[in-house]
């Protein structure tokens, strides 16, 4: 399995992405190691936790739309059958991801290899709602006033590390689930429904007060409010925990992993 | 030994009738060929009797078990279709060894034995990315026969083969009908259809035009 998970992992387009992410953090973060005093950790935490992370999960998706691989892998399925196969296919995927999200980690550490232990002036000074200083680089740097004022430096980064690998894995098992059954990769949609409608919805709902207060509504507002709170608060958001967040999504993981797995001939042309 | 029997397939890919109720038989112990222009439906056929794609109406019943039904695939089943992808950053023989330890039918010594007799070197260390065509169809072809199938399916085996392979596939196939193996092999070079297979079908955009 481990040499299948390899041969899968390190494709052309997984050093595209690769070259590609570099290229992007470069342009993102690259210069602050000249115009400011941040560290690798808060270099890592501003990428991730600004809208630049979105560059992460376009790639991530991008990735996962290279999994089931059914066509010419014939000779590997009617020795394996289906569903030992597409465990492998899971299995490779979850690993591309996590190798590509320590990636993004050690990229953040090469561009800026200054390894501080604490919260940098310039760090705090972002948090303030009126600095515009990193903006050029960063589109927004904001929500992490409960990082400095509660957690340690460390603890964030894992957080924000964690929380986006596990969201970046739901995302790319998304896609996948969807490919199984239609090939053009429609998960992408999904990702983005994920991403951006519940913040349109969300808004539509405060626009319009009570009127649009279903069970739908109070599941996207859960979902929203874990996401926006956690991956950008760290553990201490306003209205989840981050434990409860990544048991939602190991929840939402397992049951996509069940429907993948339990439907015998999903892959079948 | 296996017998095949095609019963009424059809098969529709993106509104467009691929396969137009099909039906033959293959007995045990033959050589079944299926002709055709490219596009005919020849390997979407064979996927499907392959059990790796699904009908739209109909069913392949192999030795009385229906396929994706009973079974998912033919038991021992060896087969080519189209080019198999093998791991690139790997030597052939890593990939057959790979492949072998899934269902360990066969030792070491036997996957270099076969791939000896299908003219590669089983202590070469060049990558698979490095096979030129002919190579990886060797290779191919070491694959579907390396582990003693009953059932051997060939889609275009003979693809990029140089003469003298190709005399010795014609060879091999032979002894393994005699064995009383079965083998379905579709070909687009009508020498390879007239000396080794006993019954031949025709498919033209789907349907069977010829049986002979």
């Amino acid at each position: 399995m481990l040499r299948y998970i390899v041969n899968r992992i390190f494709s052309g387009v997984f050093v595209l992405s690769a070259v590609l992410l570099f290229a992007f953090m470069t342009f993102s973060i690259g210069s602050l190691r000249y115009i400011s005093d941040i560290s690798g950790y808060e270099a890592y935490l501003l990428f991730m936790n600004s809208e630049s992370g979105i560059i992460f999960y376009i790639f991530c998706i991008i990735l996962a739309m290279q999994y089931p691989i059914v066509d010419k892998n014939d000779n590997l399925i009617v020795r394996l059958g289906w569903k030992k196969w597409m465990v492998y296919e899971i299995v490779s995927l979850i690993s591309v991801i996590i190798l590509y999200s320590i990636m993004t980690l050690a990229f953040s550490f090469l561009l800026v290899p200054d390894f501080s232990h604490k919260w940098s002036t310039d760090f705090l000074i972002a948090m303030s709602p009126i600095e515009n200083k990193f903006t050029e680089h960063i589109a927004s740097v904001q929500n992490m006033t409960g990082w400095v004022l509660y957690g340690t430096i460390s603890g964030a980064l894992m957080t924000t590390f964690i929380c986006n690998t596990i969201l970046a894995v739901f995302c790319g098992l998304v896609v996948f689930a969807f490919n199984t059954k239609r090939k053009a990769g429609y998960g992408v949609l999904i990702i983005l429904f994920i991403k951006y409608i519940p913040e349109i919805i969300m808004q539509y709902v405060f626009l319009h007060g009570n009127s649009l207060t279903g069970k739908f509504f109070k599941y996207i507002d859960l979902f929203e409010t874990a996401k926006i709170s956690n991956m950008k608060m760290g553990c201490y958001g306003t209205y989840m925990q981050m434990h409860q967040t990544i048991s939602w999504l190991l929840f939402c993981v397992s049951v996509l992993l069940i429907v993948i797995l339990g439907r015998k001939k999903i892959c079948q042309r | 030994m296996p017998k095949i029997e095609v019963k009424n397939i059809s098969k529709v890919y993106k509104k467009e009738k691929v396969l137009d109720d099909v039906s033959f038989c293959v007995n045990a112990g033959e050589i079944f060929g299926i002709v055709g222009r490219n596009g005919s439906g020849k390997s979407v056929l064979m996927k499907i009797i392959c059990g790796l794609a699904a009908p739209t109406s109909g069913h392949i019943v192999i030795d009385e078990k229906i396929i994706g039904k009973d079974i998912d695939f033919p038991e021992n089943l060896g087969a080519i279709i189209e080019q198999p992808a093998f791991m690139q950053f790997a030597s052939g023989f890593k990939n057959l060894k790979f492949l072998a330890d899934i269902n360990k039918k066969i030792d070491k010594a036997e996957i270099r034995s076969t791939m000896e007799m299908v003219g590669l070197n089983p202590d070469s260390k060049k990558w698979v990315m490095n096979y030129s065509l002919g190579m990886k169809q060797r290779l191919s072809i070491a694959q579907a026969i390396m582990e003693n199938p009953e059932l051997i399916i060939l889609d275009e085996p003979m693809n990029g083969l140089d003469k003298e392979m190709v005399n010795w596939l014609r060879g091999y196939l032979k002894e393994e009908s005699d064995k009383g193996h079965t083998i379905i092999i579709s070909s687009h070079i009508q020498e390879d259809i007239d000396i080794l297979c006993d019954h031949v079908i025709e498919l033209d955009r789907g349907c069977i035009v010829n049986a002979g």
